[in-house]
């Protein structure tokens, strides 16, 4: 659904992305993140045809149209971060004419607003609407016509959390429907919940491209157990001795890692050696450690 | 899936948006309603100096009027054009990932705001119009009318200017500069500029540098077709045999008309090419 192969972009002396390469398949729940400058944005610009790539080729929509291509956004709905409808129009004027646009008559309007559960909104004014119902509306602007892309960019940083809850409930529907997605964000939370695969971008570049559960698996893979026993060197010969990989943290605790249950085994074999536990907690890192790992990782080699 | 509308519905559409935005931003009324309170201000006031209040006839409300016009209009087209895209932020986003071209959206852009100024000019001028002929009679109003249409091309003309300029700055602040550094050029600088080359080609015929010189500023081609169409050359000064030799048949309004319309699409084209070129 969407190809990008050694996409470049530069702004005069400053490249914003160098050399980038992926695709999304259809269906595909597919997330963009990275930190401020990463080139999340300028990417996405150039998936909406709004900046033109200074080398690489990209085609999106099902029929592999470079994003120039005014036909190419008939497939494709865009949902901004953030934008303010006219005064004074309705929620149903104000979708009729992104329908004219597309050719489209009310009928759509009705069908895109039932869509994300504005229909009984249609009359009232959009500027009056709430943030969560103005990013609705957004969401429902870009379901007209029914295309098969859709292109979000943070869609919910400025929800207060129960907006942003409905709003990703929403997408998890379209998700469900089959649409394929690309979700430009910084939050992992939000990534976490929807996205099948997450490309992180750093510095214009791909630091990491990875299927969401191989993430998972990543950090379940670092798990650790933080072991405060009550004689550390007793207890670091027993582990030593029973094969278990572990680290002295300080004078007084010992950790181990702990993936597949390992860190339950670890105890019982300090327990098997008479070793006295005082306390113990299971560390597992965050989606976003993880993120921050690849990042700092990418700016060192970078 | 629908058909894709053709290139000018889809123009159209985006034309009848920005005209329905730019009425329902209202300064454009306070603009009307501006150039009506001039037009009867001026009638009825214009001989309060001999002590005689009353509406007075188009003639000598059309050369009161006109420098006012010539001042105001062109900063309106320049404004109008220049907001509607710089400064655009995530609207202009939203709408130029729809399916439309960048052409289509400039086209209907222009159209829409174009249609809203001549609204407002005919509502303005009009409704002003009106009232002086129900007091005064028409006579002359030929003058008026030739100041009401060439008003209406000026405000064209430099609606299709600010098209430009914001197409080449996005950014607004710089936009705006940009736009109001040209205002002052057209409407005060120029003429010093002009009066400086006639001093400095001394000997040269005075219709060598006048001539091409009035073809480049607009401003100063309406002034000077409005004034001949009022009849009253000799206010142009000692210039004013030559501009009416230059100007006062049919050939010359054409010439000047012609070359009205030849920069309104100037720079209408030229905002068409950046505009499509420009990374958004």
């Amino acid at each position: 659904m969407i190809r990008v192969r050694d996409l470049t972009k530069r702004y005069g002396d400053v490249t914003a992305v160098d050399g980038l390469s992926f695709e999304v398949e259809p269906g595909e729940t597919f997330a963009l993140i990275g930190p401020n400058g990463a080139g999340k944005t300028t990417t996405l610009k150039v998936l909406l045809g709004l900046v033109r790539p200074d080398a690489g080729a990209v085609a999106v929509g099902p029929r592999g149209l470079p994003p120039g291509d005014p036909r190419a956004r008939r497939d494709l709905g865009y949902v901004p971060q953030r934008v303010e409808f006219p005064a004074g129009r309705t929620v149903a004027e104000v979708l009729g004419f992104f329908a004219a646009l597309r050719g489209l008559g009310d009928q759509a309007v009705s069908a895109a607003l039932a869509r994300v559960g504005l229909a009984e909104l249609a009359a009232r004014r959009a500027s009056e609407l709430s943030g969560g119902y103005t990013q609705r509306l957004s969401l429902a602007q870009a379901l007209l016509g029914d295309p098969a892309l859709l292109v979000l960019d943070e869609p919910t940083a400025s929800l207060d959390p129960e907006a942003t809850w409905e709003f990703r409930s929403l997408l998890e529907q379209l998700r469900r429907e089959g649409k394929t997605i690309l979700l430009c964000s910084h939050l992992l939370a939000e990534v976490e919940r929807i996205a099948d695969r997450v490309l992180i971008l750093v510095g214009g570049r791909r630091a990491a491209l990875e299927r969401l559960d191989d993430l998972r698996r990543r950090q379940v893979s670092a798990t650790r157990l933080l072991v405060e026993p009550k004689d550390p060197d007793e207890a670091a010969a027993a582990l030593a001795a029973r094969g278990f990989r572990f680290e002295r943290v300080g004078d007084h605790a010992v950790a181990i890692e702990g993936e597949n249950g390992r860190g339950l085994e670890a105890l019982e074999a300090l327990r098997a050696a008479g070793v006295g536990v005082r306390a113990f907690e299971q560390q597992r890192p965050t989606l976003e450690e993880i993120f921050l790992a690849v990042v700092k990782g990418e700016r060192r080699e970078g | 899936m629908s058909p894709a509308p053709g290139p000018f519905a889809s123009a159209l559409v985006v034309a009848r948006e920005e005209y329905r935005r730019a009425l329902e931003a209202r300064w454009l009324f306070g603009f009307a309603a501006l150039f009506t309170a001039l037009v009867l201000g001026l009638s009825w006031f214009g001989l309060a100096q001999t002590r005689d209040l009353g509406f007075q006839g188009f003639a000598r409300v059309t050369l009161s009027l006109m420098n006012l016009v010539l001042f105001i209009v062109p900063l309106t087209g320049l404004l109008l054009g220049v907001t509607s895209i710089a400064g655009g932020g995530e609207g202009l986003s939203l709408l130029l990932a729809q399916p439309v071209s960048r052409g289509q959206v400039l086209a209907g852009k222009f159209l829409g705001l174009a249609a809203a100024l001549a609204v407002a000019q005919a509502v303005g001028f009009g409704g002003g119009g009106v009232v002086v002929a129900l007091n005064a009679g028409a006579e002359q109003v030929r003058g008026f009318i030739a100041l009401t249409g060439l008003s209406l091309i000026l405000g064209w003309l430099s609606l299709a200017t600010g098209l430009c300029i914001a197409a080449a700055w996005p950014d607004r602040l710089k936009a705006m500069s940009a736009a109001l550094l040209l205002w002052l050029l057209m409407v005060v600088a120029y003429d010093l500029v002009v009066l400086g080359a006639t001093a400095m080609f001394r000997g040269v015929p005075l219709q060598a540098v006048l001539f091409p010189a009035l073809l480049v500023n607009p401003v100063d081609l309406a002034r000077v077709l409005t004034t001949l169409a009022v009849g009253s050359g000799a206010l142009l000064g000692p210039t004013s045999a030559v501009l009416v030799k230059l100007f006062g048949g049919a050939g010359g309004v054409a010439l000047g008309l012609a070359v009205l319309a030849l920069e309104t699409a100037l720079p209408l084209a030229i905002a068409a090419r950046v505009f499509r070129r420009r990374d958004w």
